[in-house]
């Protein structure tokens, strides 16, 4: 059993190198092979302040979406919900745009770049609490149901204030794309914070996995063992929040891979968060890395990379609904 | 061990009035009907409820056996190790001890309910030495009761056991009856007779006796 999963984590880890190859030759601009190694002249520059930033940035994401999947999934003992069911993105979302509105007020641009995942993340947190509260009363499809209706607040919130700002203020660049997962960085900036971040959320899940695990099993269980579970899932709500604000804030919305990516894992090495968390960091890392190459311009046209996810999740969350959910009988 | 005064409102409905209970060595059983507080007050013991006044003085580490669980898609391996950091060989004499050792790579979920339950008792047995169980026979079959009834008769622990089950009368030392979030009657499990489980459940219940065992019949 063991060597199974051995095998299975170098399996997960070859699939990473080759989707951050990949992802690292193709683009907007097609970066030959050569060049990698020895970049020259406008190559070096896209591939050190552009490329390499965004394809880190891309791997970071997809790791820490899939890591908050896996343990909301657990935490809330529903296998179809993430970060984006939970309407925390929607929730997020809907902050950064808020902080738009500050230009009213005539702070500089540059502030609201600072500022906007602070209320981002405000609005994660109040979102999936929310939705939280209305799923306590439904079951595993009261919390999905909590969250669409949570998400299609804030997107309705969201679409009202893009014709404001388009309307009085012209000179910010249009919002619509970015709020559809638009991951391109410019510059380091931003991966060191994410990096941090990510990091956190990764080492903190790896080192609760097995309190994890109690708290999905049983309340009662979790008291006994001198564990808080509802403080427990707080801390999560809010750490998930923070970690999906700040990455809404800065690329907007990227949706399902917080579901597929821990389906997958579980299939093959079991739903333990000791296996899971590590694994779908892993697997979020590729497959935000390889939707990314296709968004950024493989088909040569620049999509937002929740449309490529969400196709990419269909086939799984209608396999999900069909055999998981009802085979659990809730 | 004394629980004292413990009082729990629960939306605005007092489900525990006043409950002061001793707890022995042993098998001490919890008999009532449905809503009369036997998992609320399994639920003050481990501070998921809490009490209004009152105090418990409770001692030992404490291990619990809910009536109801989340169907996790995990290995049972994964199971009885959650919660700690403990290694699988601080539960193997409990997992051979009721059978389980082939069950330890399978999903937990695919397991039936008896297996289930079993693999929680091996887990609570390996943890605590205060093992609370929350109707451990309901949904089983015969043969899984008989092994829960084997588990409270052989391993010396001190067991809290809310049951329907009137037959664990016969393993008990120490018998609590409750109704209606009040303590009916604690005693002996010899002191209690047809007349107070009759009272206690609102519907007849008959004694008999077959080979110099005692059971209660509704």
């Amino acid at each position: 059993m063991a060597k199974a999963k051995a095998f299975f984590l170098s399996f997960l880890f070859s699939f990473l190198a080759l989707s951050f190859l990949l992802a690292t030759l193709f683009g907007s601009v097609y970066i030959p092979l050569g060049e990698l190694f020895a970049p020259q002249g406008v190559y070096k520059e896209i591939l050190l302040d552009i490329r390499l930033p965004t394809v880190v940035s891309a791997a970071l994401i997809g790791a820490s979406i899939a890591v908050s999947g896996a343990v909301l999934q657990l935490l809330l003992r529903n296998p179809i919900v993430d970060p984006y069911i939970t309407g925390t993105a929607s929730g997020g979302a809907f902050g950064a745009v808020l902080a738009y509105f500050l230009l009213a007020f005539g702070l500089p641009f540059s502030w609201v770049i600072y500022f906007s995942p602070l209320v981002a993340f405000v609005f994660a947190l109040f979102s999936t609490l929310v939705t939280i509260a209305i799923g306590r009363r439904g079951g595993v499809y009261g919390i999905v149901v909590g969250g669409v209706v949570v998400s299609y607040l804030f997107s309705s919130l969201i679409t009202i204030m893009l014709v404001l700002i388009e309307l009085r203020f012209p000179q910010v660049p249009p919002l619509t794309f970015w709020l559809l997962g638009d991951v391109q960085v410019v510059g380091w900036e931003f991966v060191v914070t994410l990096a941090l971040l990510v990091s956190i959320l990764l080492s903190v899940g790896i080192a609760q996995a097995r309190k994890i695990d109690l708290v999905s099993i049983s309340d009662e269980m979790s008291y006994a063992r001198g564990v808080n579970p509802s403080r427990f899932r707080v801390f999560w709500v809010v750490m998930i929040s923070l970690v999906t604000a700040f990455i809404v804030s800065q690329v907007g919305i990227v949706g399902f891979v917080g579901i597929v990516v821990p389906h997958i894992i579980r299939k093959f090495a079991g739903g333990s968060a000791t296996t899971l968390v590590p694994f779908s960091a892993l697997l979020g890392a590729s497959t935000l890395l390889l939707s990314n190459v296709v968004a950024d311009g493989a088909l040569g046209v620049k999509i937002p990379i929740t449309p490529i996810t969400a196709i990419l999740a269909f086939p799984v969350i209608v396999c999900a609904l069909v055999r998981g959910v009802a085979n659990q009988g809730a | 061990m004394l629980i004292k005064g413990l009082k729990v409102k629960l939306s605005n409905k007092l489900v525990l009035d006043n409950v002061t209970v001793e707890l022995k060595d042993g098998v001490n059983l919890i008999l009532g009907p449905n809503g009369s507080g036997k998992t609320t007050l399994l639920r003050a013991i481990i501070g998921m409820v809490k009490s209004m006044g009152g105090e418990l003085k409770v001692e030992g580490e404490k291990s619990y056996v809910p009536a109801e669980f989340f169907n996790a898609q995990m290995k049972v391996i994964d199971v009885l190790l959650s919660g700690g950091e403990g290694r699988l060989v601080e539960y193997l004499s409990y997992v051979d001890y009721l059978n389980l050792r082939d069950f330890l790579d399978r999903d937990f979920s695919t397991l039936s309910t008896g297996e289930k339950k079993l693999t929680l008792i091996a887990k609570a047995l390996a943890e605590g030495d205060l093992v609370i169980m929350d109707e451990p026979t309901s949904g089983l079959d015969l043969r899984n009761s008989a092994k829960v009834v084997k588990v409270l008769r052989e391993v010396k622990k001190t067991f809290i056991v809310a049951t329907h089950d009137l037959n664990f009368l016969r393993i008990a030392s120490w018998a609590i009856l409750m109704k209606e979030g009040r303590v009916l009657f604690q005693g002996s499990p010899r002191d209690v007779d047809e007349t107070m489980l009759t009272e206690l459940y609102s519907t007849p219940v008959r004694k008999v006796e077959v080979d110099g065992n005692i059971y209660f019949l509704a």
